[in-house]
């Protein structure tokens, strides 16, 4: 930089001051203005990767949720990757029921899919289970959990139970099957579990078209959300209290979760508005600074015209005078913040509005000192 | 080759009102070493034909011919910065800048800095009276004559051939008006320099080697 410019520069420290104080305090309030709008993006990533949406297969009117009796094209269809839904959906929770008629003190035998099926399994919830056969509910074997209580009685045991398929079209038929005691779980129900392939293959057996009591599950990635919805409403319906004819639908809980996510993009669209206009104030500050340390100094521009600097050499002059206060706010601003970028476009804005109130009095004729002694 | 020329010179300005012709086909030359006064009532066009020969305004018609080349065909801020300037009545200097940094700033257009440029200031402002003690001082804290001497060595200190005063005296005291014109005319005696003075002040005329009377935008010349 010139050494006569930096003189007259430090030699108006108020202007420079003020050029600083001005540009900084703009700087940091788009900084800060960011720093918010970034923080409120995170958090909405946060909550739509977090929140857990539920969706749940009921009947038509929304009324039942249990003992559903769904064939296998609609569990197919929840597990089918390529045409339906199972690239879409996670913790996937498949049960059915099976009485028990033996006498053997149990009432039902139920086949399920996964530990969050049931809440005597679920560990989030307080359950626990332990099985000695790896990957139990994905298994096609005969075997089972018993309750906690009983496993010390029946470990390492078989246990022969009758069962009955309610969905069977043959009501009487009832069938005895063998299951080899590998676990247990929390609580005292009088329950056995078995692995839900293995009571697809019993239902079969049963009811020659196995048939499944329940199905939910949670959506993997809500930013696909209705992605999903759209390919699964191709084949279960939307709840319909008015409607009593036999069909499934898809209860998703996604109420909660579209209004928390509605609130919180609004607000981010809110706060990315002011962005541009704290801009448009980095430009009015530019212009407004500019006309403040251009006021009274036409004289002197004209003087350096006079002496042979030409027009544009004047105009760069008189620029790195009015921006090297705001360049040095914006640098330092940037720098504590790690935001180079927003700075730097404040800056470009704040040069833009400087440039158009510098143009008109570096544009001064330099007769005019002449014309003024006349 | 002339050093300077005015050829045929018409200029012609409009103001709020009304077209001003100021200058009327004027012609004459200038030499080195020598000084020149340019006389006249106000308005008769002085000042404008000093504004024309400085290179600050472009003629309507006719020339100002510098060394041969018309000032319309060369780069005027150059021309200004490397061979004329210009000394006003009022000084004109840099308010924020000390004695010495005024002189050095029209040096430092040339790209003259550093020591160089620090030691020929100080010759120049020692030249025209000003002392050591008076080289920090800011235009504000010197006397109206002390800021003309430093405008005269602004002028000098740039190595200008062609230095044009418009009423340099004009806020001085009669003191310092003498000294000032003693200067200008040493500048042109002494220093092959040419100087042109534009006065109404017909004391400070009859000093000049040659006198040039404006009326009307019209020039009677008289020897």
């Amino acid at each position: 930089m010139d050494g006569m410019l930096l003189k007259r520069m430090l030699r108006r420290p108020w202007m420079l001051l003020v050029s600083f104080a001005v540009s900084g305090t703009l700087c940091l309030l788009l900084c800060l203005l960011i720093g918010y709008r970034d923080r409120q993006q995170a958090h909405l990533d946060e909550i739509r990767n977090s929140y857990e949406i539920k969706a749940v297969v009921t009947d038509l009117r929304g009324t039942k949720s249990d003992n559903l009796g769904l064939s296998r094209r609609y569990t197919d269809f929840l597990l089918d990757t390529e045409n339906g839904i199972g690239a879409y959906v996670r913790d996937l929770c498949l049960t059915k029921t099976f009485m028990e008629l033996s006498g053997s003190g149990y009432a039902a035998v139920v086949g399920v899919s996964d530990e969050r099926c049931m809440d005597a399994t679920d560990r989030r919830i307080g359950g626990d289970w332990f099985s000695e056969v790896k990957d139990f509910y994905n298994s096609e074997e005969m075997i089972c959990l018993v309750p906690s209580s009983d496993y010390s009685r029946h470990a390492g045991q078989e246990i022969t139970l009758l069962l009955q398929d309610g969905y069977a079209m043959d009501k009487d038929r009832i069938e005895t099957y063998t299951f080899r005691v590998v676990g247990w779980f929390k609580g005292g129900a009088h329950a056995v579990y078995i692995p839900y392939r293995t009571s697809q293959t019993i239902a079969a057996h049963l009811a020659e078209a196995p048939s499944t009591d329940k199905a939910s599950f949670t959506v993997k990635d809500n930013a696909k959300l209705d992605e999903m919805l759209e390919i699964a409403y191709k084949r279960f319906r939307k709840v319909d209290p008015s409607r009593t004819d036999y069909d499934f639908a898809l209860t998703v809980y996604d109420k909660q979760y579209r209004a928390t996510i509605a609130s919180m993009e609004q607000n981010l669209r809110r706060t990315s508005l002011l962005l541009p206009l704290i801009g448009l104030l980095g430009l009015g500050a530019g212009f407004l600074l500019g006309l403040l340390g251009t006021r009274g100094e036409v004289r002197i521009y004209a003087l350096m015209r006079t002496l042979g600097m030409n027009g544009f050499g004047l105009f760069c002059s008189v620029m790195i005078e009015q921006l090297f206060a705001p360049l040095l706010a914006a640098a330092v601003i940037g720098f504590i913040f790690k935001r180079p970028l927003p700075t730097l476009i404040f800056f470009g804005c704040h040069l833009v509005g400087c440039a158009l109130a510098v143009l008109r009095p570096v544009s001064v004729s330099p007769t005019r000192l002449l014309r003024e002694q006349e | 080759m002339e050093f300077l020329k005015a050829d045929n010179l018409t200029f012609s300005y409009r103001n709020k009102y009304q077209t001003v012709h100021a200058v009327k086909q004027v012609s004459c030359s200038f030499e080195r070493g020598k000084a020149y006064a340019i006389v006249g009532k106000s308005g008769s066009g002085k000042t404008t034909l000093l504004s024309l020969l400085a290179g600050l305004e472009l003629p309507n018609s006719g020339a100002v011919v510098f060394q041969d080349v018309p000032t319309g065909k060369m780069n005027r801020d150059r021309y200004r910065r490397d061979h004329a300037a210009v000394i006003y009545q009022n000084y004109n200097l840099f308010p924020l800048l000390t004695a010495e940094e005024n002189v050095l700033y029209s040096m430092n257009l040339k790209g003259i800095r550093g020591k160089t440029a620090r030691l020929r200031a100080k010759k120049e402002l020692e030249a025209v009276g000003i002392g050591p003690e008076q080289f920090k001082r800011f235009p504000t804290q010197l006397s109206g004559g002390e800021q003309q001497r430093v405008a005269i060595a602004r002028a000098l200190a740039a190595g200008n051939e062609l230095i044009l005063a418009d009423e340099p005296t004009g806020n001085l005291d009669i003191t310092n008006g003498d000294q000032v014109v003693s200067i200008l005319l040493r500048l042109a005696h002494e220093e092959n320099r040419c100087v042109i003075i534009v006065t109404h002040d017909l004391e400070i005329a009859a000093q000049a080697d040659e006198i040039l009377m404006m009326k009307d935008g019209v020039l009677e010349r008289d020897a």
